[in-house]
């Protein structure tokens, strides 16, 4: 194991948590300054006074982590899957490709799973919270919670369950754990009573819990 | 027995329902995202998934006492407490995560064949790794082959790639019952073939 030198003391932040540094935990690292959010703005303004850091150069990126309705790329890829056959073979055979063609492009391997009958595909990562921001937004902080992490993989039944959605006996639930830089997006089962519907209605139904798998769409 | 990291959540019993407020944003969340993402820019990390590795490695009920904001906040203050007095401005893209982008392939063995029957190591590799603790000695089945990856917790002077593949594991062979099934991505060094069923 590496051991860092711990040195953010050099930015005195002002104190320790309570109890931890020296607790006998066995590993020496740094405790979390007492107030994070201080820390960082500081040592962001630091890095930007020493000219290392340029936040605009940063803009786009932020505006996509941060879009209010961040899911609008996944949305209009699913909206376009159900309605046009050629495009959902590539989004689930290469869907960075099929996201290229909707003008959404970014260096990230992602893959894109089918709901059907027989399988309901459910996304975690249970080692941290990766997600594939630059098409789903940034991801609800329910998706980062410790709960999630652990029980999506054991009881996934019980998980959907709190989010209302009851998979039968008899349709799989195939849970995908994101451990890699592979990020991994749900194409929901189109709903019933949407026959009708143009791309941009359907796109305007797709939710972000459904693009992670815990949801399941219904006819507005 | 090599113990699970404070990050390895993947099955822990001890947790209850999901909650499921949704979170207030604040402005400071831009400055951690900005300042992570900023961070392989400067050659803060000293292996591959660095930022990850500084809060595996804190104690676990520190880690489970921190919010999202707050761990990265952590890591990003130990990475960026390397950053030398001299430091100048890197060339190349504003946000550079550290992590696999360029991809090499040569030099790599030919890939497991999709279909083959693996079984996960029983212990994980020392230091920095993503083999969550469930998927350990268990069996499972390679069903797709990912491009090459860097390998977690390899030295950033000494950067390795291996296949990665996704292997389906039966929730009987995870947790002795259950119908449904997990799909996880692992790198090559962490399955083996099995021969036979034994």
């Amino acid at each position: 194991m590496t051991s860092a030198d711990d040195d953010q003391h050099g930015h005195d932040h002002g104190g320790e948590r309570g109890g931890e540094r020296g607790g006998g935990h066995g590993h020496g690292h740094a405790t979390p300054p007492d107030s994070p959010a201080a820390y960082v703005e500081r040592l962001e303004a630091e890095l930007v006074e020493r000219g290392l850091l340029d936040v605009r150069a940063l803009d786009d990126l932020m505006a996509t982590y941060f879009a209010e309705h961040g899911w609008v790329h996944g949305a209009r890829a699913v909206a376009r899957a159900w309605t046009d056959p050629e495009f959902k073979a590539l989004l689930l055979s290469d869907a960075p490709a099929a996201f290229a063609q909707l003008g959404v492009t970014n260096h990230d391997a992602i893959v894109v799973v089918e709901d059907t009958d027989e399988v309901h595909n459910l996304v975690v990562c249970t080692l941290c919270s990766c997600y594939p921001f630059w098409v789903m937004g940034l991801s609800p902080a329910w998706y980062r919670s410790l709960e999630y992490r652990a029980r999506a993989v054991r009881e996934p039944r019980a998980v959907l369950a709190e989010f209302g959605v009851d998979v039968p006996e008899g349709r799989t639930v195939r849970v995908w754990d994101s451990s890699s830089d592979v990020r991994y997006m749900v194409l929901p089962r189109r709903p019933t009573g949407t026959e009708a519907a143009t791309e941009d209605d359907l796109a305007a139904i797709v939710t972000r819990d459904a693009l992670i798998g815990t949801d399941v769409l219904e006819a507005p | 027995m090599t113990a699970p990291s404070a990050a390895d959540m993947g099955g822990r019993t001890d947790v209850g329902p999901v909650p499921r407020a949704e979170e207030v944003h604040e402005p400071w969340h831009e400055s951690v995202m900005r300042l992570l993402m900023s961070s392989g820019r400067f050659g803060v990390s000293r292996i591959s998934g660095e930022a990850r590795y500084r809060l595996e490695v804190l104690d676990p009920e520190l880690y489970r006492s921190l919010g999202y904001y707050e761990r990265w906040a952590l890591a990003v203050a130990e990475l960026y407490s390397r950053l030398p007095e001299d430091a100048t401005v890197p060339p190349g893209p504003a946000a550079r995560y550290p992590g696999a982008r360029a991809v090499a392939t040569e030099g790599l063995s030919p890939p497991l064949a999709v279909g083959t029957r693996v079984v996960v190591r029983a212990e994980p590799p020392p230091g920095h790794h993503r083999m969550p603790a469930y998927t350990w000695g268990r069996r499972g089945v390679v069903r797709a082959v990912h491009a090459p990856q860097e390998v977690p917790g390899c030295h950033v002077d000494a950067v390795r790639h291996e296949h990665v593949y996704s292997v389906a594991f039966t929730f009987e062979e995870l947790w002795g019952h259950g119908t449904d099934e997990l799909r996880i991505d692992l790198w090559a060094s962490y399955v083996s073939p099995v021969e036979e069923d034994a």
